[in-house]
């Protein structure tokens, strides 16, 4: 029956993303798992189809279960002794880098944290989640206005920490390049 | 020159960064807790016009049951005979859910039926599906039968 294991493929595919915007709502990664395992369940159920035109309320049942979750003083404390699997850690890192993104990587996880959570949430539904700035506002219940000046702060935050890589990450030359080859480079006119 | 990000260069350069991946543990959670209720695997095919379901009778249960039996009864037997494997199994199967979906209704209006009671009477047309599992062998079937019932309601006034 394939329809029985084509939850696993959808959650392939956004369980990062989910987690990533649960973390900005609860204190933990495995606060944030537990959220994204009654979210995921919940909506599952409800649209099994795995219709990406729901994934909206996907992520606005993130927000409610971590909200409540947030009001609530109950915790699943006896869960990794229940489970013999590897449970995320407390401090795991937000992100998966590639080698080379390995220093961005940490600079945008700490300016994440640095930021007001109206913005990070935003920030993180806008350019991770995908979602448009309608959907935010929907699921936020905000008006649409807010929600672009929220995510152009919050770019404007991150730009602070950010700006300054561009020629890392971008490969432009710098103003004096410095040659490391063992001969001269050849001149562009020669090879025209 | 101006090395800064612009805006467009800084929005790429955070959507590179890919999400770390969530914990086995929390797709094995999902999973069990999936497996607990399975009426999702009956909606994921089709969607039922009307809303409303409700759980039937221990009687349908006991039907899926016997007919998820001789489904069961098909797997690769390890030892014993036939009969024994099939008792073995029934009591291991477990109707896991049972959902009836109302696709339409008619209703004829009010009549008076022969002793003089008053009836309306109304056609249902329905579809009933179980799931059952084996949690032995982790198996389920899922079985869908239609059906079109004339319901026949009493009626009463008030004086």
């Amino acid at each position: 029956m394939e329809a029985a294991f084509d939850w696993k493929r959808t959650f392939e595919q956004l369980a990062p993303q989910l987690v990533l915007y649960a973390r900005q709502l609860v204190d933990s990664k495995a606060d944030a798992e537990d959220v994204v395992q009654q979210a995921f369940v919940r909506w599952w159920r409800r649209f099994p189809e795995g219709d990406s035109s729901h994934i909206p309320l996907l992520y606005a049942a993130v927000r409610t279960i971590a909200l409540d979750q947030r009001r609530s003083d109950h915790r699943r404390v006896n869960r990794e002794a229940k489970s013999d699997i590897a449970v995320a850690g407390e401090d795991a890192p937000a992100f998966d880098p590639q080698p080379e993104q390995k220093e961005t990587a940490a600079i945008v996880e700490k300016a994440l944290q640095a930021l007001p959570e109206d913005q990070r949430e935003v920030v993180t539904l806008k350019l991770w989640g995908d979602l448009t700035f309608n959907e935010i506002a929907a699921m936020t219940g905000t008006s649409i206005n807010t929600i672009a000046g929220r995510y152009r702060y919050a770019l404007q935050a991150l730009h602070k920490k950010l700006g300054h890589l561009r020629a890392d990450l971008l490969g432009e030359p710098t103003s004096s390049p410095v040659n490391i080859l063992p001969f001269s480079p050849p001149h562009t006119e020669a090879l025209s | 020159m101006n090395n800064d990000l612009n805006e467009h260069e800084l929005e790429n350069l955070l959507r590179g960064l890919a999400p770390a991946a969530a914990s086995p543990a929390l797709r094995q959670r999902v999973d069990e807790e999936l497996k607990l209720d399975m009426s999702w695997l009956s909606t994921s095919r089709r969607k039922p016009q009307h809303a409303p379901r409700w759980i039937v009778s221990a009687g349908w249960a006991a039907m899926g049951a016997a007919a998820a039996i001789a489904v069961m009864s098909q797997l690769p037997q390890q030892s014993g005979t036939g009969a024994a494997h099939a008792l073995a199994s029934a009591s291991t199967v477990l109707p896991a859910s049972t959902i009836r979906e109302w696709d339409d209704s008619t209703g004829s209006g009010i009549h008076h039926g022969r002793n003089r009671q008053v009836e309306k009477h109304a056609l249902v047309i329905s579809r009933e599906l179980g799931t059952w599992v084996d949690p032995l062998y982790s198996a389920q079937t899922t079985a869908e039968i239609p059906s079109k019932q004339q319901l026949l309601l009493p009626v009463s006034f008030r004086q």
